[in-house]
C-alpha cells in the first residue's frame, strides 16, 4: 500500500492504444496458464522494483537499434529462474516487437482491467499525517461497507488537507478533509454577510 | 452609512455555528498540457459539453471538446498560472454573467468583471451566457422602428426593433461610426445599448467610450471589451456574454440594442480554437461549426411576442471586408444570417460622401414595417431613384447631349446625395428627417446651388425648430403625412427659401 500515482500526467493516445490491445491478451493468456493474481503482482513489481531503479535497463530493452535477440538473452539472464513463465515471454514479445516503450501503459491496462475483472475498486486516499494500521484497516472496512465491493487502498500524505480524509475514486473526490471544510465555511461566510449588508442597504433605501 | 463591525461580526458567529460539515463531492481530472488559451485534461469522466471547471488558481474553463481519453477546456482566464498536473474541478453549472441595472453604465469584461475602475459589479441577477433562442411561437413580426438618426438609413434601410442589421465594409469606411450613431440616438427612447468590442485596439475602444461619455450616451450603455490583447476564448464568448446581458431587457418587456463590433475578429478567434483543439479545418482554415457560431448568436435577436411583455433585441453586427470581398466565408455568411445589410464603400467614403453607404446593395429585409407612415410616403421611391441616378451619372460621364429630362433627374440627384450627407455623432430625429428628405425629394431644393444645400438644410431645420416647433410635435404625434402637414411642411420651406440667399 505505497503512495502512487493513480493517473499519469504524460499522455500518449498511440502507446496507450498499444497497452490496452496488449494487457488483454496478456491477461487471456495468463488466464489459460495459471495465476493471474500473481502475474500482475509480479510485473507490479518488475515496473517498480526493477524499471524505476534501473532506468538505464528500460532505455535499452526500449532501444530500437540494439538486436531483438540480445534482449531476449539479457531478460533470459535476469529473471528467468524466478519470473512467471507466461510474463517473461510476454516481456520477450514486447522486446522482439519493439514495444517495449509501451511497458507502462501496458501494465496500466493491465491492472485496470484485472481489477475490473474481479470488481476491485483502487481508492486513493490522502491524510496529512501517516495514518496507522489500525486506522487504514477501518477506512477500508468502512469503504468496503459503503461500494460493496472489494477496495485496495492507496495512500497519499499531503499536509496541505491539514485534517480528515480526502478520498478519490476514478474521478471522483469526496472531500472530507478540514481543509475543504474551512474553504467552504469562508464561502457561506462571505454570501451569507454580503447578504446580510445588501439587505441593510435596500432596507436603507426603501 | 457607517456599517456597525459587531453586527457583521454577530452574522459571521451565527453562519460559523451553523455551518453543517457536509462532504464535497467533486468531479475532477487532471491537466495533461496546457498553452493558448487551451488546456487538455485527462479525466472528468462525466463532465458536459459547455460545463464550467475550475483550475486551482480559480481561473475558470469550459468543457469544449470531448475525446475518448482526454477533454479540451478553453480558458477564461490567465492561462499561465496553470500547470501541468494541476486538478480541474467540474462546477456542474454554465458560465452565466451579472445582468441588470447594475451592468448599465459600466465598462465589462466579457465574464462581467468590471473594467472601468468604478468598483465592483453589485448585480443580483445573472443569466447564462449560451441559451437557446426564442421559438417561432414567442416571436411576432419586428413592426416598430429603431431609428438610427442616420438620414440615409433611416430613409432607406430602415431598421426595426428585434431586427439583425449588418454593417458591413472595408476597414476605415465609417461602420464603427454608425453603429455609435446609433447607440447616440437612443437617448431618452427607453432602449438599453450593449456594445461589445471584440478583438480591436484598445485605443479604438477607448475612443468609443470617451464619444459615447461626450454624448450622453454611457448612461444607459453597457461596453463589453475583449481586446486584441486578451485571449481568444475570452474574445469568442464576449457577443455571448454582451447578449445575455442585453435579453435581461428583452424579456423583461423591454429595448435593448446590441453591437458586435465586429464578428470576423470573433471568427478568427473560433478559428484558433478550433485549431489548437484539433477539430479539422474546413474552407479558409474555419471550422465546419463556424456558421452555428454565428448563427446561434443572431438569432438571439428577437421581437417577443404579446404575451411575452413584447420586448425586443436588436443586433447590428459588423463585419469587415477585404478589398470589398464580400463573397469570403464569413460574410456571405453573416448576410445570409441577417435581415439585411447596410454596406460601406470606401470609394464613397473618400468622395465625401459620408456614411459612406452603398444605396444600390444596402438592403433592409424588414422594409416599410420598420418605418413610421410619414417616412414611409416621404422616401418611398428614394432608393429606386438613387440607383437609377448613379446609372444616369456614370452614362453622363461620357460627355453626350442630354435631354432636359435627364438632366433634371441628374440635378436631383446630385442635391439628394448631397442632402444625404451627415456628420458624425450628430443623429437627427425623425421629424427633422422628414421635413429634409420632403425638401428634397419633392423638388424644393432643385433651384439652390448643389454646394449649398447642406447650408439650406441646416438653415430650414433651425427655422422649422424656433419658427414653428407645434410642426414638429404635430409630425410626432401624427406620425403620418396628412395633406394638412404637407401643406405646413410646404409653406414653412417656401416661406424659408424666400429668405435663403
Amino acid at each position: 500500500m505505497s503512495e502512487s500515482k493513480q493517473t499519469t500526467t504524460v499522455f500518449d493516445d498511440e502507446s496507450m492504444h498499444v497497452g490496452q490491445v496488449y494487457a488483454k491478451a496478456l491477461l487471456a493468456a495468463s488466464e489459460a496458464t495459471g495465476n493471474v493474481d500473481e502475474m500482475v503482482a509480479q510485473f507490479d513489481s518488475f515496473v517498480h522494483d526493477v524499471l524505476d531503479k534501473q532506468p538505464i535497463l528500460e532505455l535499452a530493452l526500449a532501444n530500437p537499434k540494439l538486436p531483438a535477440d540480445e534482449k531476449v538473452r539479457v531478460l533470459d539472464k535476469a529473471f528467468a529462474q524466478n519470473m512467471d513463465s507466461t510474463l517473461l515471454k510476454f516481456l520477450k514479445v514486447l522486446a522482439i516487437r519493439r514495444r517495449f516503450g509501451a511497458v507502462r501503459s501496458v501494465f496500466q491496462s493491465v491492472s485496470n482491467l484485472r481489477d475490473e475483472a474481479v470488481g476491485r475498486l483502487r481508492i486513493l486516499v490522502t491524510t496529512a499525517q501517516p495514518l496507522d494500521a489500525e486506522a487504514l484497516e477501518s477506512v477500508k472496512m468502512k469503504l468496503t461497507g459503503i461500494f460493496k465491493t472489494e477496495v485496495i487502498l492507496n495512500t497519499k500524505v499531503d499536509a496541505s488537507v491539514l485534517g480528515g480524509l480526502l478520498i478519490r475514486v476514478g474521478d471522483v473526490v469526496y472531500d472530507g478533509s478540514v481543509d475543504g471544510q474551512l474553504k467552504q465555511l469562508r464561502g457561506a461566510t462571505i454570501a451569507k454577510t454580503e447578504q446580510t449588508i445588501r439587505d441593510k442597504l435596500s432596507t436603507l433605501a426603501s | 452609512m457607517k456599517f456597525n463591525s459587531d453586527e457583521i461580526a454577530s452574522v459571521i458567529q451565527a453562519e460559523i455555528q451553523q455551518f453543517g460539515s457536509t462532504i464535497d463531492v467533486r468531479e475532477v481530472g487532471t491537466v495533461l498540457e496546457v498553452g493558448d488559451g487551451i488546456a487538455r485534461v485527462y479525466g472528468l469522466s462525466n463532465v458536459m459539453s459547455g460545463e464550467m471547471v475550475e483550475f486551482p488558481s480559480g481561473v475558470t474553463g469550459l468543457a469544449f471538446n470531448l475525446e475518448e481519453k482526454s477533454v479540451g477546456v478553453i480558458i477564461l482566464g490567465d492561462f499561465l498560472s496553470i500547470k501541468e498536473g494541476d486538478e480541474v474541478k467540474a462546477l456542474g453549472k454554465l458560465l452565466s454573467v451579472p445582468a441588470g441595472d447594475a451592468v448599465i453604465g459600466r465598462v465589462l469584461d466579457p465574464l462581467g468583471n468590471p473594467l472601468d475602475g468604478k468598483g465592483p459589479v453589485n448585480a443580483t441577477i445573472s443569466r447564462p451566457v449560451e441559451i437557446i433562442a426564442a421559438g417561432v411561437a414567442e416571436r411576432q413580426p419586428v413592426h416598430e422602428p429603431m431609428q438610427t438618426g442616420i438620414k440615409a438609413i433611416d430613409a432607406m434601410t430602415p431598421i426595426g426593433r428585434g431586427q439583425r442589421e449588418l454593417i458591413i465594409g472595408d476597414r476605415k469606411t465609417g461602420k464603427t461610426a454608425v453603429a455609435v450613431d446609433a447607440i447616440v440616438n437612443q437617448k431618452g427612447k427607453g432602449v438599453k445599448c450593449f456594445y461589445v468590442a471584440i478583438g480591436q485596439k484598445d485605443s479604438s475602444v477607448a475612443l468609443v467610450i470617451d464619444a459615447l461619455e461626450k454624448a450622453g450616451a454611457m448612461e444607459y450603455t453597457t461596453v463589453i471589451v475583449s481586446g486584441a490583447s486578451s485571449p481568444a476564448p475570452l474574445q469568442y464568448v464576449a457577443p455571448y456574454a454582451g447578449t445575455a446581458m442585453a435579453e435581461h431587457y428583452m424579456f423583461n418587456g423591454g429595448h435593448a440594442l446590441i453591437v458586435y463590433d465586429d464578428l470576423s475578429k470573433q471568427a478568427v478567434a473560433y478559428r484558433q480554437l478550433s485549431l489548437l483543439m484539433r477539430r479539422p479545418p474546413g474552407r479558409e482554415a474555419f471550422p465546419g461549426d463556424v456558421f452555428y457560431c454565428h448563427s446561434r448568436l443572431l438569432e438571439r435577436s428577437a421581437k417577443l411576442s404579446k404575451e411575452l411583455g413584447g420586448g425586443s433585441l436588436t443586433s447590428l453586427p459588423i463585419i469587415e471586408t477585404l478589398e470589398g470581398e464580400v463573397s469570403a466565408y464569413i460574410p456571405t455568411n453573416v448576410i445570409s444570417i441577417t435581415d439585411g445589410q447596410i454596406y460601406l464603400q470606401p470609394d464613397l467614403f473618400f468622395a465625401g460622401i459620408r456614411p459612406a453607404m452603398n444605396v444600390g446593395i444596402s438592403v433592409s429585409r424588414v422594409g416599410g414595417n420598420a418605418q413610421i407612415k410619414a417616412m414611409k410616403k416621404v422616401a418611398g421611391g428614394l432608393r429606386l431613384d438613387l440607383a437609377s441616378f448613379r446609372e444616369l451619372e456614370a452614362f453622363a460621364q461620357l460627355g453626350t447631349e442630354l435631354d432636359p429630362a435627364t438632366q433634371s433627374k441628374l440635378d436631383r440627384g446630385y442635391r439628394m446625395v448631397e442632402l444625404l450627407k451627415q456628420g458624425q455623432y450628430q443623429p437627427m430625429e425623425v421629424a427633422e428627417q422628414i421635413i429634409s428628405i420632403y425638401a428634397g425629394t419633392r423638388g424644393h431644393l432643385d433651384e439652390i446651388a448643389v454646394e449649398r444645400v447642406r447650408e439650406f438644410e441646416v438653415g430650414l431645420l433651425n427655422f422649422v425648430r424656433d419658427r414653428k416647433p407645434e410642426l414638429l410635435t404635430k409630425i410626432r404625434e401624427v406620425a403620418d403625412l396628412t395633406s394638412e402637414i404637407e401643406e405646413q411642411i410646404k409653406s414653412a420651406i417656401t416661406t424659408f427659401k424666400a429668405s435663403f440667399r
